[in-house]
């Protein structure tokens, strides 16, 4: 008796979720439908990087007749995208290292050391989020003539740790506070100094924020504009987004192969996206404060 | 850590490496920019400065591109604000829940924002192209012909296709914001008021807005310093043309220093863009206390 009533219950209890699930169904496909509306940008981008030159004008929302994959092997090589490609990912690597570690060094005695300098030092800091990079184009842009400095990547990726470094603190400064102090005393009970607690203790525990302002770094640097437009100028050494807007330029005609370019440069940031998303997600609306 | 704390040396060691790139890659730009707007210089190396006190504020003052760019950056501000924050607040609304591919709905509207701004205003340009682009061909096809303008051409209408534009890209975050605020609603608060009896509309009026307040006025705040430094997606759509119908004070900086070779004039420019920039952060910072204290 006990079994079939729990049975019947429990049929009811599935036949009313699947009744649920199903009156939800046109909005789950209504969300859908939006979602693909909003980027359908991007698919008919990708979509034609893979037509012809002809194709594009008449087949707006088909698939591509044929697949044409040399249109990314012509716009890597031929358009020069994979080498300023090279010239991006080197800049961002060294840059992300950098500044990953010169800030989590000062956020680190900052953080965890007391004394009124060090918090007036942490305002000094702080205040550098409130400067736009446009106030500082032109004093560096007279810097890097009268010095010679143009088309010097260090000098590029001074600037980006200068204007990354405030930001990078603010968070990391604030992470690293809130963190236990229990094992830092446990290393200075061993005899070990700030260089081990910071190697052995901080940078181990500071991984998430670390990460997240890694995949922050990166993003910002790989689609850098205004500086690497005003510091780099010699072609062979452009950075992606250069590289990309004199695409245009040279190849009027070239659409497929811009698309292909657009692809190509977007697809590192897509990938970082998609296995990381919750980390960029953080990462960027934290980092929005900055701009 | 009190023992730690007494050496000093060694713990300037590792404020130094950051605090020797921050002074003299930012800060001392950001002074030198004040010193440099006092004086007439066309930018080559070598050339002669010639102290103009503050003139070049006079003539930024005077000129009309200047008032121009700066009611166009007001426009994008109140565009941006009004745009996105009801249909940013909408998205979150929709995707406020736990559902199978939800993840991939919220990528899809976010991923504009993590593309580089120059490859969307590519892109962009590309599907407006006059004529035969995706919009126009669209339109034509669904025989709406008479609709298509001049989208980035017409002087009228660039300003407003640069806003849509801009929106599409920066709608990601405010949707992200706005879920963050929602989720953080007690389940609690919204089943109380269910109990009362409140319907659907009722909960939405009375107990979510109310309590996402803070989370709006960090939206309106981002998209309104942002905004103010604005210049990638314009430089590369328009370049602040046609006429200057899309001129914005990045823009306009950018091409009285590189293109016009008036280094006066634009270090001036920077220094308004910061004083403006400091001002309404400041603003912001106020807001936003009263309304965590009144929240």
């Amino acid at each position: 008796m006990m079994s079939t009533i729990t049975r019947y219950n429990r049929a009811a209890v599935l036949s009313d979720r699947t009744r649920k699930k199903w009156r939800k169904a046109p909005f789950y496909i209504g969300t859908s439908l939006l979602a693909i509306a909003f980027i359908y940008p991007l698919i008919y981008t990708l979509l034609t990087s893979f037509k012809t030159n002809n194709e594009i004008f008449s087949n707006y929302f088909g698939l591509p007749e044929s697949w044409r994959f040399e249109n990314y092997a012509h716009a890597w090589v031929k358009g020069k995208i994979g080498a300023y490609f090279m010239n991006s990912v080197y800049i961002c690597t060294i840059y992300v290292v950098l500044v990953l570690l010169f800030s989590s060094m000062a956020s680190f005695v900052l953080a965890r050391l007391r004394g009124k300098w060090l918090t007036a030092v942490f305002y000094f800091f702080v205040a550098g989020m409130m400067i736009p990079v446009h106030a500082i184009l032109i004093p560096l842009a007279q810097t890097s003539m009268s010095l010679g400095l143009s088309d010097q990547y260090s000098f590029l990726i001074g600037i980006y740790i200068a204007s990354g470094v405030p930001y990078m603190i603010f968070i990391m400064y604030g992470f690293m506070k809130g963190l236990p102090r229990e094992l830092e005393e446990a290393v200075i009970i061993d005899g070990g100094g700030l260089w081990t607690i910071y190697r052995k203790v901080l940078l181990p525990l500071s991984r998430p924020v670390l990460a997240t302002m890694g995949i922050l770094g990166f993003l910002s640097t790989w689609n850098d504009l205004i500086l690497a437009l005003l510091f780099i100028k010699k072609s062979d050494m452009w950075t992606l987004s250069l590289g990309l807007l004199n695409f245009s330029g040279f190849y009027t005609t070239d659409y497929v192969g811009l698309c292909a370019a657009i692809v190509l440069v977007n697809i590192p940031t897509i990938i970082v996206y998609i296995s990381l998303q919750e980390y960029v997600e953080k990462g960027l609306t934290a980092g929005a404060v900055k701009g | 850590m009190e023992r730690l704390n007494a050496r000093y040396g060694q713990i300037l060691l590792y404020l130094l490496p950051a605090l020797l790139f921050y002074t003299a890659l930012l800060v001392y730009p950001v002074i030198k920019s004040f010193y440099l707007a006092a004086f007439k210089w066309n930018g080559f190396a070598g050339s002669a400065m010639t102290f103009v006190g503050f003139d070049n504020f006079r003539f930024i003052f005077e000129d009309a591109i200047f008032w121009k760019s700066l009611q166009n950056v007001m426009m994008i501000m109140a565009g941006s604000i009004l745009i996105q924050i009801p249909a940013g607040l909408f998205l979150a609304l929709l995707l406020n829940g736990k559902w199978r591919g939800i993840r991939v709905v919220k990528a899809a509207f976010f991923m504009p924002v993590i593309m580089s701004a120059t490859s969307i205003a590519l892109l962009w340009k590309f599907i407006l192209y006059p004529g035969d682009g995706l919009l126009d061909g669209f339109l034509t096809r669904l025989g709406m012909g008479d609709v298509i303008q001049a989208w980035l051409a017409d002087p009228d209408i660039a300003l407003f296709t640069v806003i849509l534009i801009c929106c599409w890209q920066g709608i990601g975050v405010v949707m992200i914001i706005f879920l963050s605020g929602l989720v953080a609603i007690p389940d609690a608060i919204k089943e109380a008021a269910r109990i009362d009896g409140a319907n659907r509309r009722q909960l939405l009026w009375y107990v979510t807005l109310p309590l996402i307040r803070e989370v709006t006025a960090i939206n309106v705040i981002l998209l309104v310093i942002g905004t103010l430094k604005i210049f990638d997606n314009i430089y590369v759509l328009t370049n602040g043309g046609p006429l200057n119908a899309t001129e914005v004070l990045g823009t306009y900086l950018y091409s009285e220093a590189f293109s016009n070779n008036r280094f006066g004039m634009a270090s001036a420019t920077a220094v308004v863009m910061f004083v403006i920039g400091f001002v309404l952060t400041l603003i912001a910072n106020r807001a936003m206390k009263r309304e965590a204290y009144e929240g």
